[in-house]
């Protein structure tokens, strides 16, 4: 059982600058990536890590509320984040209101269009590509050596892993449809001996969308840039459903870089004096460990041990660090 | 305070034409065992009962060790109650071809030649879609009224808020989409030569869906009926996750069950001897403890003990039925 090291993973692939680390909820994903980015960014690393899940615990994690306020400094180098979705929608909304008081010379919105743009605010839609929005502003923007995407739990991850690819083909069908408007436009401004046809403004918002989506949705699936760990745990249910979200997760390109277990009691507990609770456990896992070794062979990188006490503050957050990238 | 003043038994007895109760909270808590103990006790007290995953990633069938993908199966020793994983498939090919009907009808109504199938597309490549078919489906489970007792094993909470909270505001942008298309009909009509009434299918479904989503949110937001339980750990961030959620809930009117512990360690399995590492961890568990009690206080409804093996299968789950329902 001796792993291929978490270390020597990021020594040996420089250029992997993105990494995200996806499993089923109450795995230990976030408290990972503090970790690793606790970790890089005392390599004297720039770092930023970041929540796109709407639930994010990296406030409660760092012990400080970063949620809404932009890239924060938590320790020279270790930058964290957690998107606030509401508000990214509702600057949205205020850009719509703009628009539509600039293009009709309006000094107020009308009730009846205001009360649709409330409405939409409530599609589902709207926050995740809030979220998604705010992700691609902040890999775009640059600035940083390495991106740590602390994921949503499984089933959502997947939604937004597949979202690239239905934006993008989603975005091409209207653009499509919009160029051939466009065509009929130049044929009808000929017919009416106009120069030419106005510029479509809206086409061109559609392309630059595209366009941002086309360059996250290239980082997700890029095997050179990005890495993507799973976390596991040696219990039955969670090495069952990470095996289907591993296929599922393979089916969206996404490169999986490996698995790291977490939360191993550790062995001299065996030799002291325990609980009932804990013995079981302590067989248990010997068991399940056993399965995962079999299941995931050679694509282990680290055994994390179960901490004695939850991991929050920079503390305990070092001392997690030491253990995964031993 | 550190004592239960209303127990999950009391709130039941309290509430006893409850039909409707909601497991939520942090991934990796324990929802869905506690979920499956609530159904097996509801089985216990002669009401036909069904617990139903709405989580896209599922695991009832996994805690049964029994297929109840897309059907629901007697799962359990008492004859009144069945597991049921919601399957949205068949929801999303559904809703396509009623879109897809709907657009045909409108293509022809407005007479147009085009073909509806690239529109379908891509109002269905939504990546929100299938959350809003799980919500449809769960509604559709509630109002076919075949059960006495329904337990729904909810996906992250977040979601589930929002997929709560979004009836609320439906209802207010197909008030406004009614308006319009009545002012479209009778103008039509007074344009119409014959003056004869249409049949007009997509008012129709208008009508139906507003009357859908009211009855949604009124079961939804009837404290006598429905009740949302929020289940947690004695640690840090899945405290800090419900205590968030909560506030949430009472925001959009959803009554708010109240609070399960799960996982704690028994203090008389402890010995004077034990081991340095169980001894940290009951001193953590107290601090979070006195955290619960002062945070939630009157809204804890149980304590749950640690058990000494993982909870999987019907005589598991009785077991821990007993220790939630005291």
């Amino acid at each position: 059982m001796v792993p291929i090291s978490l270390t020597k993973i990021f020594e040996q692939y420089p250029d992997r600058r993105y990494i995200m680390f996806g499993g089923k909820g109450g795995l230990g994903k976030t408290t990972f990536s503090a970790a690793t980015a606790y970790y890089l960014a005392k390599q004297g690393k720039r770092v930023l890590v970041f929540s796109v899940d709407p639930q994010a615990s990296l406030s409660d994690i760092f012990k400080k509320d970063i949620f809404g306020k932009g890239p924060t400094e938590i320790m020279p180098n270790l930058y964290a984040q957690e998107i606030d979705a509401d508000q990214r929608v509702k600057e949205y909304q205020q850009e719509i209101r703009q628009k539509i008081l600039d293009m009709y010379g309006m000094d107020k919105i009308p009730e009846e269009i205001e009360s649709y743009i409330q409405a939409a605010a409530a599609e589902p839609a709207m926050e995740e590509s809030a979220i998604f929005d705010e992700v691609v502003d902040i890999v775009v923007k640059g600035g940083f050596d390495y991106y740590i995407y602390d994921l949503v739990p499984l089933g959502h991850a997947l939604y937004y892993l597949s979202m690239a690819s239905v934006y993008d083909e989603w975005i091409g069908k209207i653009t499509g449809l919009r160029q051939q408007m466009r065509e009929y436009d130049q044929v009808a401004a000929v017919m009416r001996h106009e120069k030419n046809a106005e510029e479509d403004a809206i086409l061109n918002e559609l392309l630059y969308i595209k366009d941002r989506i086309n360059k996250s949705s290239g980082i997700l699936t890029d095997k050179e840039r990005t890495a993507f760990f799973f976390v596991v745990t040696a219990e039955e249910m969670v090495i069952n459903d990470t095996l289907k979200a591993a296929g599922l997760f393979a089916k969206f390109d996404v490169p999986l870089s490996g698995y790291i277990v977490n939360r191993v009691l550790p062995e001299e507990l065996k030799n002291q004096q325990i609980p009932e609770y804990l013995k079981n456990r302590l067989t248990m896992q010997d068991h399940y460990l056993k399965v995962i070794d079999d299941t995931f062979k050679n694509q282990i990188l680290a055994y994390v041990p179960e901490m004695e006490r939850d991991v929050t503050g920079l503390q305990m957050i070092e001392k997690l660090a030491e253990r995964m990238f031993d | 305070m550190d004592q239960i003043t209303t127990s999950m038994t009391k709130y039941m007895k309290d509430h006893p034409k409850l039909k409707y109760i909601f497991f939520g909270g942090k991934g990796g808590v324990g929802k869905t065992v506690m979920a499956g103990a609530a159904a097996i006790w509801a089985a216990k007290q002669g009401k036909k009962t069904l617990l139903a995953s709405t989580n896209p990633v599922h695991s009832l069938s996994n805690l049964f060790g029994q297929d109840v993908f897309g059907k629901a199966v007697n799962v359990c020793d008492e004859k009144l109650c069945y597991a049921f994983e919601i399957d949205t498939h068949d929801t999303i090919e559904r809703s396509k071809n009623e879109i897809r009907e709907k657009i045909n009808w409108f293509l022809r109504f407005a007479d147009l030649s085009t073909k509806a199938d690239e529109f379908v597309e891509s109002a269905t490549m939504n990546p929100a879609f299938e959350e809003s078919a799980m919500f449809e489906n769960m509604t559709d489970i509630m109002f076919k009224d075949e059960y006495d007792f329904y337990v729904f094993d909810t996906a992250p909470t977040a979601n589930a808020r929002r997929l709560l909270g979004m009836s609320k505001v439906y209802s207010l942008w197909v008030e406004k989409m009614l308006k319009s298309r009545d002012e479209a009909t009778s103008l039509r009509e007074a344009l119409s030569f014959s003056k004869k009434k249409e049949k007009d299918p997509l008012m129709d479904y208008l009508l139906s869906f507003r009357e859908r989503m009211a009855k949604a949110q009124s079961l939804l937001t009837d404290d006598n009926l429905t009740a949302f339980f929020f289940a947690t750990l004695p640690e840090a961030l899945p405290i800090a996750v419900i205590t968030r959620f909560i506030n949430w809930f009472y925001e959009f009117g959803i009554p708010v069950g109240g609070v399960l512990v799960n996982g704690i360690i028994q203090k008389d399995q402890v010995a004077e001897g034990a081991a340095e590492f169980v001894h940290n961890r009951v001193k953590m568990q107290d601090e979070h403890m006195a955290t619960i009690w002062n945070v939630f206080g009157d809204r804890v409804r149980s304590v749950v003990p640690l058990f000494e093996t993982e909870i999987k299968g019907t005589e598991m789950l009785n077991r821990l039925m007993g220790q939630m329902f005291v």
